[in-house]
Parts: C-alpha cells; structure tokens; sequence
C-alpha cells in the first residue's frame, strides 16, 4: 500500500510532493481519463467512460472528513 | 465541502442532459471518527456514512485504495470537474464552487449542445475563482471526524472554538 491514505494533515514530506497533481492533469479541451471505480450501490466495477458514453457527466471528488 | 449545493444542482440533470456523481477518494482530514482508509471496506463504511447523513441522493462512486483516480484526475480534496459527451473536459475547477459549476454548465455544457445548431466553435480560457474561507463552518463539520481534523487544521484555538475552553470534545 503507497503513502496515498495520509494519516495527518497536511501530509508532509515526500508525502505533501504528492498531494496535489492539478496542474498535471489534462487540460480542458482534451479526452479525460478512463478509469475504473466501484458503484457504492450495486459493489459493480463501472468504466468512467461508459458515464459520458451518452451525455455529459459532473464529477464532483470528496470524503466525508 | 459543497456537497448539499451540488445535490441541488444535481436535481436539474434531466433538464440539462448531465449525470452528476460524488466520485469518494482519500479522507482529506482523516481523524478518530473518520480514519484514513485502510481497507475498501472501510471506504465503503466512510462513504455510506456520508450518503446516509448528508442526503447524498447523487451515485457514489468508490475510488480505489491507491487512489488511482483521484490521481488523474489531479488530487484535490474537492475538486469539480464537466466531462462532455465522448469524454471531452468541458470544465476543472480545483475546488468546487456551485455558482461556479453552474455557469460552467451553461457556457460550456450548453455551448457545447448548441454548438451545430448555433455553428460554434470552441475556444479556451482560464481565470482565477476565489472561496471563502469558512473556516467556522469547516470547524463545525469536521466534528464529525473528530478533534485531530479540527487541530491539524486551526490548532488549539480551533480546539477551543468547537468544544470551548477545555478544547475537548
């Protein structure tokens, strides 16, 4: 398992280089990522992409800390 | 976290042709009540608590353990982002701001479905938003995780605002 669950915050050290990748990420204009993730409800694996297959798709990322 | 604002926002899907989701990552501020994951089980708890106690009526959508999504997608805590049809970013905000969101949906969502019928072309820009801090509202929610959200945060004094002069829960 990597460092990505941080115990304290912020993450510091090697840990803190880590924590933000925005700038990194693609721009708008481009194809996003395709990624795998798990529906809360069903437990089922879904693809990113078969979300915006047919329509726009608003991601919103977060946790409940 | 704008959570309850893009609950809102997601009631006017069908209108707009948009699925909004709540794509669960890493605790942002684990502590006692909310630790950092350990398991996908555990995620899995964290992210039913969250559903069942905020209302979140919008589909959650678990990363995994590594984060490899939230990585992609740039490793904000609470970050915002419009994908059109075919996968096309449309919007990215670093943090979510709804009113932001929202003129995004319009402006860029909007222009896009128009964009044959009305013949547009796109373009690109990119500006500077700005949030308030709120830092007694992150106080009051962060007791939900506990007091070490609360510390590593605002420190003794964040202490002492949540839970008064002992700064003890």
């Amino acid at each position: 398992m990597d460092d990505y669950n941080y115990a304290h915050f912020p993450p510091t050290g090697e840990k803190a280089d880590k924590f933000e990748r925005f700038f990194e990420a693609p721009n708008v204009g481009t194809i996003a990522p395709d990624v795998a993730l798990e529906d809360l409800e069903t437990g089922d694996p879904l693809q990113l992409k078969d979300l915006w297959k047919s329509g726009a798709v608003l991601m919103e990322f977060g946790s409940y800390s | 976290m704008a959570a309850r604002a893009m609950e809102e926002i997601a009631e006017g899907d069908a209108d707009r042709c948009v699925r909004s989701v709540f794509v669960y990552v890493r605790e942002a501020h684990p502590a006692e009540n909310l630790p950092p994951h350990a398991s996908m089980e555990q995620k899995r708890d964290h992210a039913r608590q969250f559903r069942d106690e905020q209302n979140i009526k919008r589909p959650i959508l678990l990363d995994d353990m590594t984060g490899t999504c939230h990585k992609a997608f740039g490793t904000l805590p609470n970050m915002t982002w419009l994908i059109g049809r075919g996968g096309v970013i449309l919007y990215k905000a670093a943090w979510t701001r709804p009113d932001d969101v929202i003129a995004a949906l319009e402006e860029s969502w909007g222009g896009y479905q128009r964009r044959r019928q009305d013949d547009l072309m796109p373009a690109y820009s990119e500006r500077m938003i700005w949030r308030a801090g709120d830092d007694d509202r992150f106080i009051e929610l962060s007791k939900r995780a506990g007091p070490q959200a609360i510390e590593e945060m605002f420190g003794k004094e964040g202490l002492k605002k949540a839970y008064g002069e002992k700064g003890e829960p």
